[in-house]
Formats: structure tokens, C-alpha cells, sequence
């Protein structure tokens, strides 16, 4: 049978496990905001009974938390697709607004008022103002191709500094993880539990897992291991082994992401992540945005090339010259190489008279992939054979001067071969990369006389001008089955929808986290109606514990005063 | 399911978050008073609404060059028909000049009509609108028309000539031979038999060497006669020292019908012509087309052409196979009228007309260009119309729809304020003490 002392102790302890489960409604309710708080609950015991089977009270447990550890792994696995949409949506946007035509100043306003000043000007081939409409109009759309891409390059930049920004965050965070996992690993001792500090390391993996794809797993020890990307260990035990951006040996300007590990040995990881923010960072910045460029090059080359075939071989007002140099130069290991890009074929100068009559013809037979510019020079000097009319030659830096004799001019006639167009000769615009320099030719800036309308300088003829008019309806892009116009729709299009799709992925991936994380919610965020009635049903136990030590200490009293 | 407050404040700031979303998509709609804002609102019909801002730009333009090649060939026009008018009037004086009524007098009056008329229609042939010349093809800027010189030297052919033992060859630069006159002609002038002037024969040849008429004598100034007998073109060839002195080559007192001369000595004279010499005459009438064969050429619709210029050459010079040179026909029919030969002019009436027929046709064709552009104006102006409807079918709002769909958006959003703000506020906290 309990003595009267032990049944004081029982409400002692009485009292005391309900004010801890007070305590912990208390801890509920101050946390119900905090991010990754599980709500904790006190758990109580039955104290061992004495021989004759009377009980003995509670005894207090572990407060532990309610917490399912298989929604957070689905949380955990769907995070980076969700992080990886979501950016993708924001810098697709971006670019949307780059490639935007709603204010009627796009590259297909650009390109529409480019074509429309070649048809006025194939209708007045002799009028001044035609001319300046065209060099005006061709200047503003070559602006444009170069504002598009160098926009374009911005943006790249832009999420290269954005990386550098992620990469402290990830670094933060697995920092942060060790850090807890050297918490836990000393707090727990077996009986204790370290609710709140595995709440906080679970945020961080959270957290983590919308900048990069995360695996983690927990040792016997409590210690949580985290992968990031395909097999880089961020976190294992009381170590971290962080992430660098390099600027060394990728692109020029563009960071590298290393993984450091012990011993200072780095390892490229930038290809490794899969999903997550910062995987959509680098595929944007390395592909998607790239492309895109590539897609404005190849439309700036290929209208070049047209536009120079064109204007190469034909004439302007007065535009014979008595000197040209070619725009490309080669290098003086090309210079002992057969052109390249040349086809088999003619090519023509004609001599003219300050009267702008042909007085003579010269007429080359080119062999693609057999001469070389020496080769070219040397012919067409013998075929002019009088230095004093005609004499061609290679400058220091490897580009082709033709200088006419004193009173005499020369243009261009038919090219077969393609000489004027690889080496850059009486061209209408000039670039080596495409969009990103796409100019005007020094000879349009300085004149626009000198723009090519006909041939043979008859100055009304507008047979070139009609000619390059043309191309807008002709097929010339991707093997010439697409316009200038429908391969750039191709795009906008393209754009557009790949907007789309990844606006309905977002949403779809976003509303099956928000249910994953609701299921979360619903198990391990506070109620406040259910810790109030725990805080009443807690202040009742308390009161009625008192009531039953005082109880006992007048039972207590009545003893003594027997 | 457990209801959490997490839950209940997320549920309500994701309901409030989709409406007023929607709202502000429709507000934007609304404002901009279009559909399409952004590519990415409908991809495909973005790409459309591209393709027909496109194809009105251009057919602005193409509608632009059509009203001034419309202007330029009015003008074109214009100037035919004074032509036409110009051809009319001139073969009703030559119809009355024709028979044997007219006498002298009034032929030679009407000679200077013709002469006044020829230099009206070389004047409209190089007719400009503005700085450009209007019949001059391609080659804009340069009249259409070039008068020639009366004078040209004619080229010596030495290689079919024989050394027969009356002397050495030729020496050209002793003297020099000169055409003078306007013939469309290939005249080739061959000697048949060797010797000096009044000794040497020779045959003429009007088709560059195919017939050949009689024998002639060689003389300082030979007329070269068309052999065929048809109206010559009074060409002659002509012989000079270096001085330009006909006179010093022969003495004065020769003369080739006396008995006397046979006794010169041939020798002295200096020059003798041997056999299988040619005198070639580069045809050189009176008016040549300076203009290009190449007619301006103008986009009519995409990547179609028309062609726009009218050739002086067409009009009024023919081409060289039939046609009629108007010019060179003039010139025989004034010289006729001059010499008062009213044969001569009725043979050329046919020929007249011809040349009215030619410049009739180039002003049928001028009219059938004028109404084609017209059509295709028509066309291209309701076409333009059309794409305009499309494309604001396409990106414009329908404002009834949109303002519908407002008022919806407007009560979703409403809706969600209202039942958030209830379902927030009760708390057990409320009913306690």
C-alpha cells in the first residue's frame, strides 16, 4: 500500500507534466508562423505500480513532433521541377520581351520597312531619296539585329550574376545542414529529441531543393548526407564541400560551377544538375538564349549574303571606282590555301572611261578549291597585262586592292564564283559573326550613290534593286524553303509556345507541391482551435492536480492531528 | 483532412491570387483594347497577325509604286498621242501632195512642214518627266534619241585586192575617202576593174555584200546608188587629199569624156585603186535610239513584274528586222516633196501608215498596262481591307465578350475576398471568456 508521501509525489509530478504540456502549447502557438515548424506533442506515461497493483501516476516521455517524413521526400523530389519551371517562365519572359513587336519597333517592322525601301527605290532608281530611304532603313534593321543580340547578351550576363548569387545560397545551406547535423548529432543522447533543430535542417534541405535537385538520407547517427545534381556531396556528416564559380577555362565571362572537395581538388559540375533553379539558370544561359542568337546570326548572315550577291555584281550612280579593297583580309596562312566557299565559275571586271563606257572586259575562269588569292591576282594581272589600266594586288593585311589607272574606272561584272562575296567586294552590308555586327559597308555609309540599283551604270536600270525587292517573297532560308519573314515567325512562334507549354508545366507542377505541402499542413502545422481546447484541458489537469495534493495535505493533517 | 491554420490562409491567399489574376489579365486586354499583347498570349496567332502586317506593309508600298508608275505612264501617253496626232497630220499633207493636182509651189511649202514636223518628233521622243527621259528605257537619264553626224570615213578594206601590174598598191594615207549622208544601209563599194578616177569601175552592194548592182565608173565624188532602183538615200562617197582638197588630187583640166585624157599619163596622178578594193559604209541614218533596249521593270504584286517604259526605239525607229524608221522616211518624203516628185510620195504612203501603226500599237499597249495597274490597284486596295479585318479579328478585343467576362472576373474576385475574410476570422479564441 503507497504511503501518503508518494502519493504527494504522484501530484507533484502530476503538476509538473501538465505545466510542461502547457509549456509545448505555448512552443505550438508561438511557432504556428515559423516556417518548417511540426507541431510538438507532450506524451505521458504510466508510472510502475506498486506490488499490490495501485498505480503510481504518469511519468513524462520525449516530446516529440508530428512530422511524415514520406510527404517531405515527395516534397523534396517535386521542389526542383517546380523551382526549374518557374525560372524558366521568368527568363523566357525576358526574352518574349527582347523579341517583342507590339510597339512597332521589332526586327519584323525593321525588316518589312527594309524590303518596302528596296521596292520604292526599284521604282526610282535615279532619285537621292530613295537611296537615303534605303541606307536609312537598312541601317536601322542591321541596329536592330545587333541590339537584339547584344540585349540577348545582357540577359546572359544578368543570370550569370544571378548564378554567383545561387551559389552562396547553396553554399549557405549546406553549410547550415552540417552545422545542424554537428547540433543533432550532440543533443540527442538517445532520450532527447532535437524537434526544432531537425525542423530547421529540413527547411534548409527545402530550401535547397529549389536551386538544385537534392538526395538526402539520414545515418544511424542522425546525420543527414545531401547530394546535389547527379553525385556531388554537399553535406555529409559534420563536413561541407561547397561550390565555386570559376571564370577560368568555360566561355569568356561566364561562370563555371566547381565542386571544391578535401584537399582543395575541384571537380566541374556544371552540366551535373538536373533540375532545380540553377540548372534552368545554366541551360538558359548556355542553350536556350544562345540559340535564340544563333537563330538571329543565321537570318543576318543569310540576308547579308543575299543582299551582297546581288549588290556585289551590280551598280550605283557613278559608283565605278579607281580603287577598292576588299572588306575580309586573310591571314598569311589562308593566303597559301585555296579560297574557300568558291564555286566553279566566271568572274568579270569591266573597265570604264570617265564617261562611264566599258571600255574593256576581263574575264576570269575560277576553280573552287584550286586557286588561292594569289592565284586570282596573279591571273587577272596578267589578264589585264598593262599595270596602267588595271592592277591588282594583296595588302599587309592580307585583303585584295584593285587600283584603276589614271582616267580609267572598273566595276564589277557577272561572278559565278563568288570571289566578290567571300572577299567582301562592293558589299552592301558587312559581318564576320552575323547578327551580333551586322553594319552597313563603309562605300553605303560614305555614299548612297553607291548603292547598287542595275548594272553596267545605267542609272535608271533597277534590274539588282528589283532583284534584291524580291527577296522578300523568295524562298532563301533553311536550304531555301523558307523566307526571311516565315523563318522569323518560326521563331516568334516557337518562342510562344514553348511560353505556353512551360506556363501550364508551372502551373501543374506548382499546384501538385502546393497539394503535397497542403497533405504536410494538415498533419504537422498548428491548429489554434485544437491548442486552445489542449490549453483548457491542460489547465484543468493542472487545477485538479493541485486540488489533489492539497487533498492529500489535509489527509496528511488529519494524520498528524490523530 | 485535418484544416490547419497554414491551410485555411494559404487556401484563401490562393483563391484571392487567381482571381484578381484573372482580373487584371482581362484589365490589361481592356486597356490596350487588344487580344494580343505578347507572343505568348496565342503563339500561332501572333505568327499570323506577323504575316498579315506584313503583307500590308509591302502592298502599301507595292500600291505607292503603282500610283507613280501610273503617272508615268500617263505621261507616257500623253506624249504617244501627240505623236499619233503629229503622224496624222503629216499624211494628210502627204495625201495631198500625192498625185499630180499639187504643183511646186505648194510642195515646197509643205516641205518645210515636214521639216518642222521631224524636229517636233525627235524633240517628243526625248520628251522628260522631270529628269528622266520617258522613251529612253533603262538608261533614264539619257536622251532617247541621237541625231548623227552627216559625215563618216569610210573603211578601207585592202584584203580582197589584187596587184594586176598598173601599179603599186594602194596608198591610203595619201588620200582620204568620206561618206556623206544618212542611210539605214549596209552599202559596200567594190572595185571591179583597176585604175584612177574615170578608169576604175566599181558595183555597189546595199546588203552588206550579197547583190551587187551594174559596173559604174569611179569618180571623185560617186553617188552610191541603191542598186534596186528604189528612192536612193543620197549617199555619197567622196575622195580628198589630207588637206581635205578635193581639186589637188586631179588636175583641173582632166576631164574623163575627152579623147584627151586618154593620153595622161595615168601614173602620175598618183592613185591607183587596184581591183577587189572596198569602201564599207557603217549604216548611219539620220536619227539613232541612245536610249536601252531593257525596260524598266516595276513589282506589281510579290515578286511579279510589269514592264513600265515605252522605247523611243519601238516607237519610232522599229526594229531592224520590219518596222519603220520614221525619221529617215520623213527625210525621203521631204526630199521628194522638195524635188517636187509626187510619185515618190505616193509610193511612201504606205510606209506612213506603217509607222502610224507602230506608234498606235505602243499606245494600245501603254492604255492596256495603265488599266492592268489599275486592276491590280483595285485589287490590292480590297485585299488591303481584308487583311485589315483579319488581323483585327485576330488581336483586337471583342469588347462585349471582354466586358462579360469583366464583370465575371470582377464577382469571382468579389466572391473570394468575402469568403476569405469569413472563413479567417471565427477562432475558438473568440467564445472563450
Amino acid at each position: 500500500m503507497p504511503s501518503l508521501n508518494s502519493s504527494l509525489n504522484l501530484g507533484q509530478r502530476a503538476l509538473s507534466i501538465n505545466q510542461r504540456a502547457m509549456h509545448t502549447v505555448g512552443h505550438n502557438i508561438a511557432n504556428q508562423e515559423t516556417e518548417g515548424f511540426s507541431r510538438q506533442q507532450v506524451h505521458s506515461g504510466t508510472s510502475a505500480p506498486d506490488p499490490t497493483g495501485v498505480g503510481g501516476g504518469a511519468d513524462a516521455q520525449p516530446t516529440t513532433r508530428v512530422y511524415d517524413k514520406f510527404v517531405q521526400r515527395k516534397i523534396l523530389q517535386e521542389n526542383p521541377r517546380s523551382g526549374m519551371f518557374r525560372s524558366r517562365g521568368e527568363f523566357l519572359q525576358k526574352i518574349e520581351i527582347i523579341f517583342s513587336e507590339t510597339e512597332g519597333n521589332g526586327l519584323h517592322n525593321a525588316l518589312n520597312e527594309f524590303w518596302n525601301s528596296w521596292s520604292q527605290l526599284s521604282n526610282n532608281p535615279e532619285s537621292e531619296s530613295a537611296r537615303i530611304q534605303v541606307r536609312v532603313q537598312s541601317d536601322v534593321l542591321a541596329r536592330r539585329f545587333r541590339g537584339m543580340h547584344s540585349q540577348l547578351q545582357g540577359l546572359r550576363t544578368e543570370i550569370n550574376g544571378r548564378l554567383s548569387a545561387n551559389i552562396n545560397k547553396v553554399n549557405e545551406l549546406g553549410k547550415k545542414v552540417a552545422e545542424l547535423n554537428r547540433q543533432i548529432n550532440t543533443y540527442e543522447d538517445g532520450q532527447r529529441i532535437a524537434n526544432d533543430m531537425r525542423d530547421a535542417r529540413n527547411q534548409a534541405i527545402e530550401e535547397l531543393s529549389e536551386l538544385v535537385d537534392v538526395n538526402s538520407f539520414e545515418d544511424p547517427n542522425g546525420r543527414i548526407t545531401v547530394i546535389i545534381g547527379r553525385d556531388w556531396t554537399l553535406a555529409e556528416g559534420n563536413n561541407h564541400y561547397h561550390l565555386e564559380g570559376n571564370m577560368k577555362g568555360g566561355e569568356l565571362g561566364m561562370l563555371r560551377v566547381d565542386g571544391v572537395s578535401v584537399n582543395d581538388n575541384r571537380r566541374d559540375l556544371t552540366r551535373t544538375f538536373r533540375e532545380g533553379e540553377m540548372s534552368e539558370m545554366l541551360r538558359m544561359r548556355d542553350e536556350t538564349i544562345v540559340e535564340y542568337q544563333h537563330n538571329l546570326d543565321e537570318m543576318a548572315f543569310n540576308l547579308a549574303a543575299q543582299v551582297n550577291k546581288l549588290h556585289a555584281t551590280g551598280t550605283g550612280i557613278n559608283s565605278a571606282k579607281d580603287m577598292m579593297k576588299s572588306t575580309f583580309g586573310l591571314n598569311s596562312e589562308a593566303l597559301n590555301q585555296p579560297l574557300p566557299f568558291l564555286k566553279d565559275g566566271i568572274f568579270q571586271l569591266h573597265l570604264v572611261d570617265p564617261h562611264n563606257e566599258i571600255l574593256e572586259t576581263y574575264e576570269l575562269e575560277i576553280q573552287s578549291g584550286v586557286d588561292t588569292l594569289p592565284d586570282i591576282v596573279n591571273r587577272l594581272n596578267q589578264t589585264v597585262n598593262d599595270p596602267g589600266l588595271l592592277q591588282a594586288s594583296i595588302e599587309a593585311d592580307g585583303s585584295m586592292l584593285l587600283q584603276s589607272g589614271h582616267d580609267y574606272k572598273f566595276i564589277f561584272g557577272e561572278d559565278q564564283s563568288g570571289v566578290t562575296q567571300v572577299l567582301g567586294l562592293n558589299s552592301f552590308f558587312d559581318t564576320l559573326k552575323g547578327a551580333e555586327d551586322l553594319h552597313l559597308s563603309q562605300q553605303i555609309r560614305e555614299n548612297p550613290n553607291n548603292i547598287s540599283t542595275g548594272k553596267d551604270l545605267i542609272p535608271g536600270d533597277n534590274r539588282v534593286a528589283l532583284e534584291i525587292a524580291k527577296l522578300q517573297t523568295r524562298p532563301t532560308m533553311r536550304d531555301e524553303t523558307m523566307t526571311f519573314d516565315e523563318y522569323y515567325n518560326g521563331v516568334l512562334t516557337g518562342m510562344g509556345l514553348k511560353i505556353q507549354r512551360n506556363k501550364t508545366d508551372q502551373a501543374h507542377q506548382e499546384s501538385m507541391v502546393r497539394q503535397f505541402k497542403e497533405i504536410r499542413s494538415s498533419i504537422s502545422a498548428v491548429n489554434m482551435d485544437e491548442e486552445l481546447t489542449d490549453m483548457m484541458q491542460y489547465q484543468k489537469a493542472y487545477e485538479a492536480s493541485a486540488r489533489f495534493i492539497n487533498t492529500v495535505d489535509e489527509m496528511m493533517e488529519t494524520v498528524i492531528n490523530m | 483532412m485535418r484544416v490547419t491554420e497554414v491551410t485555411k490562409r494559404d487556401h484563401v491567399v490562393d483563391n484571392i491570387q487567381k482571381s484578381s489574376g484573372q482580373l487584371q489579365d482581362i484589365q490589361m486586354q481592356m486597356a490596350t483594347g487588344r487580344r494580343l499583347n505578347k507572343t505568348s498570349d496565342d503563339p500561332i496567332g501572333a505568327a499570323r497577325s506577323q504575316d498579315i502586317v506584313t503583307t500590308i506593309s509591302s502592298q502599301k508600298q507595292l500600291l505607292q509604286n503603282i500610283v507613280d508608275n501610273v503617272a508615268w505612264l500617263q505621261r507616257t501617253e500623253q506624249e504617244i498621242s501627240h505623236i499619233n496626232e503629229m503622224l496624222g497630220k503629216i499624211r494628210t499633207l502627204a495625201l495631198s501632195q500625192a498625185g499630180s493636182d499639187s504643183n511646186e509651189e505648194s510642195r515646197q511649202m509643205v516641205a518645210r512642214e515636214f521639216s518642222a514636223a521631224r524636229k517636233s518628233l525627235f524633240d517628243t521622243g526625248n520628251a522628260r518627266e522631270g529628269k528622266l527621259y520617258l522613251f529612253s528605257g533603262i538608261k533614264s537619264l539619257s536622251p532617247a534619241l541621237k541625231r548623227n553626224g552627216i559625215f563618216q570615213p569610210a573603211k578601207v578594206l585592202t584584203e580582197g585586192a589584187v596587184q594586176n601590174g598598173t601599179g603599186d598598191f594602194l596608198d591610203v594615207s595619201q588620200f582620204r575617202a568620206q561618206f556623206e549622208g544618212y542611210s539605214n544601209n549596209d552599202y559596200r563599194i567594190r572595185v571591179t576593174s583597176g585604175g584612177v578616177w574615170g578608169q576604175a569601175r566599181v558595183k555597189i552592194s546595199d546588203d552588206g555584200g550579197r547583190t551587187w548592182s551594174k559596173e559604174q565608173i569611179l569618180r571623185p565624188v560617186t553617188h552610191v546608188f541603191n542598186p534596186d532602183g528604189k528612192p536612193n538615200d543620197q549617199v555619197l562617197l567622196k575622195f580628198s587629199d589630207q588637206e581635205g582638197r578635193l581639186g589637188n588630187v586631179l588636175p583641173k583640166q582632166f576631164d574623163f569624156n575627152s579623147e584627151a585624157s586618154a593620153e595622161f599619163d595615168l601614173k602620175a596622178l598618183g592613185i591607183v585603186f587596184p581591183q577587189g578594193l572596198e569602201f564599207i559604209f557603217q549604216p548611219n541614218p539620220e536619227v539613232t535610239y541612245n536610249g536601252s533596249i531593257h525596260k524598266k521593270e516595276a513589282l506589281i504584286s510579290n515578286g511579279l513584274t510589269i514592264p513600265v517604259n515605252v522605247t523611243a526605239q519601238e516607237l519610232l525607229l522599229g526594229d531592224v528586222e520590219n518596222g519603220v524608221d520614221t525619221f529617215s522616211l520623213l527625210a525621203t518624203m521631204e526630199r521628194a516633196l522638195l524635188e517636187n516628185d509626187g510619185i515618190a510620195i505616193a509610193q511612201r504612203l504606205g510606209e506612213l501608215d506603217s509607222a502610224q501603226t507602230q506608234v498606235l500599237k505602243q499606245l494600245a499597249d501603254v492604255g492596256n498596262t495603265i488599266r492592268e495597274l489599275y486592276a491590280v490597284q483595285s485589287k490590292l486596295e480590297n485585299l488591303q481591307f481584308e487583311k485589315e479585318s483579319q488581323l483585327s479579328d485576330i488581336q483586337d478585343l471583342d469588347i462585349a465578350e471582354a466586358t462579360v467576362d469583366l464583370k465575371v472576373a470582377e464577382a469571382n474576385n468579389n466572391l473570394a475576398l468575402n469568403t476569405g475574410a469569413r472563413l479567417i476570422q471565427p477562432s475558438l479564441s473568440d467564445f472563450l471568456r
